[in-house]
């Protein structure tokens, strides 16, 4: 179980962030088509509550699983489906755009200069962000992503609409055999504690990395 | 060898250019001078597409593209062959000055990293910033800075650097050891082609000074032509307006002067 948990916390994050990122560039550099039906996707995302959509999820994925493998033409049973996928999936589709947007404002902050100076000296525009660009945006995004994956983690706790376990459910699970549930709440918390220390100071660190190029505000 | 053949440019319904050309040779400093919205900036820009013109025809060393119909490779061909020094320096922000310059040398032109620190090494000394290699841009003063942009342009040996009025930004007093680089930059044989303001430059250094009004070419010579001697009327009133401001400014500095002097 323990695992299992782990697996939740450690996978949806990087995902939210990699497919952020890639949203954000094709928001930013304006690809024809994708970026309007990002805009009106990102627009929607923001606007439902969390757990509805991972209800609405695991609703879609009792009624309907069956019909989308025929469709596709996949040969899977829906018993043989981890739970924890739809619950990565739900939580990703309610962290996406947050996290998104977050990087979006990181790359507008870039002035047109940087990117113009690249291209002067020859680089190609995957060049350009790669070395110019987005170093300088990570340093900006850097406190207010910590942010987003910390609310991550925190509504990580709503997945056992679904009944998918997570640290609270595996903590409640753990009292009903002995009837401790202060105990066990306060050892819920406990854990989320030290895991949003550690985010922290992952941040700090990269934050102090990051901030070389930058004076040092007095 | 650069030339551009009826260049056309417009904003929205703004027609920046309208048709200009010109011609620079190889070794050849060219000024191109004019007043503010006569498109310069504008025509330099699209050399390096960082705008795109409309219409019109480039040729870059032996390379000659249609403004209309080129092509993303073509671009990226042409960028390799043409320098860019920016009005407000534009340097990487996230990198030291030696990065600056080293990093073009090691990604664009593939250069081994030892060798490409030696070169923008040497070009930074010779803007005369040697004490300088490890400070990020946030920490050098704006003429130290426009002199890294100045390395990292000539270290990538370009067939041609454009400079966009690059003492524009710059206090007066650090307006002249940018002027001292860029007039050794000309003493190399390197082509330049300057947008400024800076008329003794102008003066001192150009092979060709072409006057722009209006998005076209009014008017172009050499030096002693076009300062003494301008045929066209709006070059006459451009430069006695330019002229009036200076000898304005420096009179204002001899009369604060004198006023000192009598109080003493």
């Amino acid at each position: 179980m323990c695992v299992k948990v782990n697996g939740l916390f450690c996978r949806c994050p990087v995902i939210c962030v990699v497919l952020g990122m890639l949203a954000a560039l094709v928001r930013t550099y304006r690809l024809p088509v994708i970026s309007k039906v990002l805009d009106v996707f990102m627009a929607l995302c923001k606007a439902f509550p969390a757990n509805l959509i991972l209800l609405i999820c695991i609703m879609i994925y009792t009624y309907k699983f069956n019909d989308f493998a025929a469709f596709f033409h996949l040969d899977v049973n829906i018993r043989d489906v981890n739970l924890i996928y739809i619950a990565i999936l739900g939580l990703t589709i309610v962290s996406l755009s947050g996290i998104s947007e977050v990087l979006r404002s990181g790359l507008i902050a870039i002035p047109k200069g940087q990117f113009e100076a690249g291209y002067a000296v020859g680089m190609t525009a995957f060049q350009t962000f790669r070395d110019i660009i987005f170093p300088q945006m990570f340093r900006v995004v850097i406190p207010p992503l910590t942010n987003s994956i910390l609310s991550l983690l925190k509504i990580t706790a709503l997945v056992n609409v679904m009944g998918v376990s997570d640290i609270l459910k595996s903590a409640t699970d753990a009292a009903t055999e002995s009837y401790a549930f202060l105990e066990a709440y306060v050892a819920a918390a406990l854990v989320f504690w030290v895991l949003g220390i550690i985010i922290e100071r992952i941040s700090k660190m990269l934050e102090k990395y990051f901030a070389k190029s930058v004076k040092q505000i007095a | 060898m650069i030339e551009i053949k009826n260049i056309y440019k417009s904003f929205d319904k703004l027609k920046v250019l309208t048709g200009a050309s010109i011609r620079v040779e190889p070794h050849q400093v060219v000024v191109v001078l004019g007043p503010s919205g006569s498109g310069k900036t504008t025509m330099l820009r699209c050399i390096n597409f960082l705008e795109r013109a409309d219409s019109g025809e480039l040729t870059v060393g032996d390379m000659t593209i249609d403004f209309a119909k080129v092509k993303k490779k073509e671009i990226h061909e042409i960028r390799k062959k043409v320098g860019f020094v920016f009005q407000n320096y534009n340097l990487f922000a996230n990198k030291t000055a030696l990065q600056n310059v080293m990093h073009g040398l090691v990604v664009v032109k593939k250069m081994p990293k030892e060798q490409a620190r030696k070169k923008a090494e040497d070009a930074l000394a010779w803007v005369r910033l040697s004490d300088k290699l490890n400070y990020y841009p946030s920490q050098l003063s704006g003429g130290q800075q426009q002199r890294v942009g100045i390395a990292r342009a000539i270290a990538l040996e370009p067939e041609i650097i454009l400079f966009d009025e690059p003492t524009s930004a710059l206090d007066p007093e650090l307006i002249e050891e940018t002027l001292e680089v860029m007039k050794n930059v000309a003493k190399q044989g390197i082509t330049m082609l300057v947008v400024t303001h800076e008329l003794s430059f102008a003066q001192d250094i150009a092979d060709k000074v072409i006057f722009m009004d209006g998005g076209v070419v009014v008017e172009e010579g050499t030096p002693e032509e076009i300062f003494n001697n301008p045929k066209e009327e709006r070059t006459k009133q451009f430069l006695s307006r330019i002229i009036a401001a200076k000898s304005f400014d420096a009179g204002k500095d001899k009369f604060a002067g004198e006023s000192l002097c009598q109080e003493k």
